[in-house]
């Protein structure tokens, strides 16, 4: 079985293909969406999901969340102690989605299609299929975000259709992704990909923050952000409560307990889109540049599709309607799109009977290239210039190759440096990898390597470096950068890994439950303190008695309790 | 090409994808990348081919591009419940993007370009302009920005950044791609002006002679940019050809620019002292051949005579 994960920054969810259509999996909770949050629990318990998430306010030192952000780098993230990588957290919450997969199919899973944001970089996707393997789980397939979203919608042009031109806008909680696909004959084919893999939800909540500690804040004296004091959990909570609360309402308030007393502060519509609006902007250029590289005018589009929890905003929705003069398709819940769209992939894989009329293709979102140097008007040598081989959006699997020579005289090494952006000068790229390459001594311009690059659907890159004179190969695996990790590096992780104690998966929905109720005792004050204390001992000790019955009736009327007072819940 | 994708050859976009589309679910792209490589090949050069005699490659875009599209969307009942109840009504939103526009222009006649640059920036941020219609407005925004030459090259490159006119225009993506390309080469005449001034002003205390004549790249760079902003004394030119030479190919290219900064007349005269200077000499040496065969039967003749004359 394959199966299908969308493996967000926000939210993390797991589905597979079973007879024609797309399902979910619940969590052990009973939700489809689990929390991409990691936690550790006092007594060294790893904890993912909602529990986790509710902990991300009363313990911030120990619970770690929007990972993603930082997949491909080597930035630590700290559960107490212990150091993690944002792969191993990654994992962590992989893990916990196949545990669920499996008790849901009774069968154990193996092989995984994961979605990525389609501008993710080299290291980026790396990471992830890093990620997937350190989860145990083989990831055949690395699928684009936008792209999932329209499989989920079945816009892959039925061989009897009408060929159409999607644009597919998925604004999630990290990254922002837009994709020109063009569907035909049941072929789905991406046109064109951009996006910006720094702006997502979580910007829009840091900016509340923001503005949240340049007025009341500054005024009550909070510490500022990067003193990482615990009030923020609190407050960053507060903020996203906000941010989703003026996607119907006209304001909405933040409460934040400080030094016993309440800091109340109203935001209104208007004041959330001032803040927000650099944001806005920002989403334009990508949009323009889809459209720029699929040779595409806005009129020509026959539908827009959105995808990610963002976009329930209605700021942006009114910013797509207007700058399109139409409204987008949005009758899947945007949060459950991409991880449908995963499922269906999965099947495509598979060779599903009812997906084989179906094909896609993808493109490369980045264009992919070498270093060079060459003579200008003046005489002078240019060094670093950045000379490209896979145009971005050229359609994948792709190979193409060029041929550069050496420029010294008796030169013996020609340095194969590998670089990944849009820049002229290779300065402003991306470096993936370089290689040498031995040429035999001859005067300048005479020898010559064929550099070939293969980029394989998964976005995955090989680079290969011929002498055209002796036939002299080099290849180039880009391994070893910054933030991707070694084969034998993944091997010692995966032990690591292993040694964790994950908290038994049964046992899920009392830990949730406690999560929030500490969570709730830390953030109200007085006389609901005290309650939300009383019921949380009363619980526990239920807990004690280990009478299976009576816990699950304790944990009922503690949810309604909890509920009666907390009415903000959201997923 | 044909063969590959099984069909005669033909101009129809749809055949062709209809025979690419067949031949794809027949191959596996992930288990044979070399496959799907030799369609795709196939494919884009059928498409290219067929798309040859169209502006455009997908026919539709042609064909639908003066439609009017908002009618579609609204005869759809579920788009519809997809608006929040808040959400403007397109008569507000229309009479919305109308005072945007008459804002723009209004700052636009006079001359207040970054005004109307960051209301248009504000207005499209908040989603009151389409798409299409802001390139329109934009453009007019440009073509005011580029009427006015006397424009300082800061300002003038800070408005192209707002309104996002300084990336490169690929395409046929939009009808202002003339305009934009005048940007883009007004853009690059601005840089490389603010180039040749900071060279002309680089202080450069020790040359001498020999720098002169041997040319120290940095000494006939600095002389070069001096010579065309006219701050230098014309006769150098002989020394720095190799610097002009390549400094003048580039004012041409930028010259719509630059007219009223560097003095056309200026590059005349440089263009004069650097050009005929190659075929000049080759002349002199032929000269001189002649003069010296004269010189020489002159001489002959002297000789001779005297010889005879004895």
């Amino acid at each position: 079985m394959i199966v299908g994960i969308d493996l967000g920054t926000t939210n993390s969810l797991i589905g597979y293909w079973r007879n024609g259509e797309a399902t979910l999996v619940p969590n052990a909770l009973g939700h489809f969406l689990t929390p991409s949050c990691v936690s550790m629990s006092d007594d060294g318990q790893i904890l993912v999901g909602l529990a986790a998430r509710e902990r991300l306010a009363s313990h911030p030192a120990r619970t770690a969340a929007a990972f993603k952000r930082h997949m491909g780098t080597d930035r630590l993230h700290f559960l107490g102690e212990k150091g993690f990588r944002p792969e191993e957290l990654s994992a962590l919450v992989l893990r916990s989605l196949k545990s669920d997969a499996e008790t849901v199919l009774g069968e154990s899973v193996q092989e995984a299609v994961i979605t990525v944001p389609a501008y993710f970089s080299d290291a980026q996707r790396k990471a992830t299929k890093a990620a997937g393997e350190l989860a145990g789980l083989k990831v055949e397939f690395l699928l684009t975000e936008p792209t999932a979203a329209a499989l989920a919608y079945g816009l892959t042009g039925a061989p009897d259709s009408d060929e159409k031109t999607l644009l597919v806008v998925d604004l999630g909680g990290g990254t922002f992704d837009v994709s020109v696909l063009h569907c035909f004959e049941g072929v789905t084919e991406v046109r064109a990909t951009a996006g910006d893999s720094w702006l997502g939800g979580e910007d829009f909540v840091d900016a509340i923050e923001a503005a949240f500690m340049a007025g009341p804040g500054r005024g009550a004296a909070i510490p500022a952000v990067s003193s990482g004091a615990p009030i923020h959990g609190v407050l960053r909570r507060q903020a996203e409560l906000a941010k989703r609360a003026l996607s119907d309402a006209d304001e909405a308030t933040l409460d934040l307990p400080y030094q016993d007393k309440v800091i109340s502060w109203t935001l209104s519509r208007d004041t959330f889109e001032r803040i927000s609006e650099p944001l806005l902007v920002r989403l334009r250029a990508p949009i323009e540049r889809a459209l720029r590289d699929a040779r595409m005018r806005p009129e020509a589009l026959s539908q827009i599709v959105f995808a990610g929890g963002a976009t329930r905003m209605p700021m942006f929705r009114r910013l797509i309607a207007r700058l399109f003069q139409r409204l987008p398709v949005q009758h899947i819940n945007p949060d459950e799109v991409v991880g449908r769209g995963a499922a269906v992939r999965a099947g495509m894989r598979m060779r599903d009977a009812d997906l084989r009329e179906s094909v896609l293709t993808e493109v490369s979102p980045f264009t992919l290239g070498i270093e060079t140097s060459d003579d200008d008007a003046g005489g002078r040598r240019i060094y670093g210039l950045f000379s490209p081989i896979i145009e971005r959006n050229t359609v994948i699997p792709a190979s193409r190759s060029k041929v550069f020579s050496t420029i010294e005289d008796n030169q013996g090494v020609i340095s194969v440096r590998v670089f990944q952006g849009e820049a002229r000068f290779t300065k402003d790229n991306i470096l993936l990898g370089a290689c040498k390459v031995r040429v035999p001594p001859a005067p300048a311009g005479k020898e010559s390597i064929d550099v070939r690059f293969s980029y394989d659907t998964s976005g995955l890159l090989e680079v290969e470096a011929t002498v055209l004179s002796t036939k002299h190969r080099a290849s180039l695996v880009i391994e070893g950068n910054a933030g991707v990790l070694s084969p034998a590096e993944i091997q010692k992780r995966l032990e690591a890994l292993a040694k964790l104690k994950v908290h038994p998966r049964e046992q899920a929905e009392n830990t949730a439950m406690i999560a929030r109720a500490e969570r709730l005792y830390e953030e109200r004050l007085g006389h609901v303190r005290d309650q939300v204390g009383k019921w949380l001992t009363e619980f526990l000790n239920r807990i004690e008695e280990q009478d299976p019955n009576a816990i699950e009736r304790a944990r009922a009327v503690l949810a309604e309790r909890l509920d009666r007072i907390d009415d903000k819940f959201f997923l | 090409m044909w063969q590959e994708l099984g069909i005669e050859p033909t101009v129809d976009p749809a055949a062709i994808r209809r025979a690419y589309a067949a031949r794809l679910k027949a191959i596996d792209a992930d288990l044979d990348p070399g496959a799907f490589r030799t369609l795709r090949g196939a494919f884009e050069s059928a498409i290219a081919r067929a798309a040859r005699p169209l502006p455009h490659p997908m026919p539709r875009v042609s064909a639908e591009g003066d439609a009017k599209p908002e009618k579609e969307p609204r005869t759809e009942p579920l788009l519809i419940s997809a608006i929040p109840h808040h959400e403007r009504t397109l008569e507000e939103a229309e009479s919305e993007s109308a005072r945007v526009r008459e804002q723009v222009r209004r700052d636009t006649a006079a001359q207040k370009f970054e005004a109307a640059a960051s209301h248009l920036v504000s207005a499209s941020a908040r989603g009151l302009l389409p798409l299409s219609d802001e390139e329109e407005v934009a453009a007019e925004v440009m073509t005011g920005v580029m009427a006015d030459p006397k424009l300082p090259p800061e300002r003038f490159r800070e408005i192209a950044k707002q309104l996002h006119w300084d990336g490169p225009v690929r395409w046929d993506s939009t009808p202002h791609d003339t305009l934009r390309q005048q940007v883009r080469e007004r853009l690059e005449a601005e840089v490389w002006y603010a180039e040749i001034v900071e060279q002309a002003a680089r202080h450069n205390p020790d040359f001498n002679l020999r720098d002169r004549i041997w040319g120290n790249p940095w000494h006939a760079e600095k002389t070069a940019a001096m010579m065309l902003l006219g701050k230098a004394p014309i006769w150098r030119a002989r020394f720095y050809k190799r610097w002009l030479q390549p400094m003048v190919i580039q004012y041409d290219r930028h010259q719509p620019w630059l007219k009223d900064r560097i003095d056309p007349a200026h590059v005349d005269w440089l263009r004069n002292a650097t050009r005929p200077s190659r075929p000049a000499q080759k002349k002199t040496s032929n000269r001189r051949l002649v003069w010296l065969i004269i010189f020489i039967v002159v001489i002959l003749r002297l000789v001779a005579s005297a010889l005879l004359g004895q």
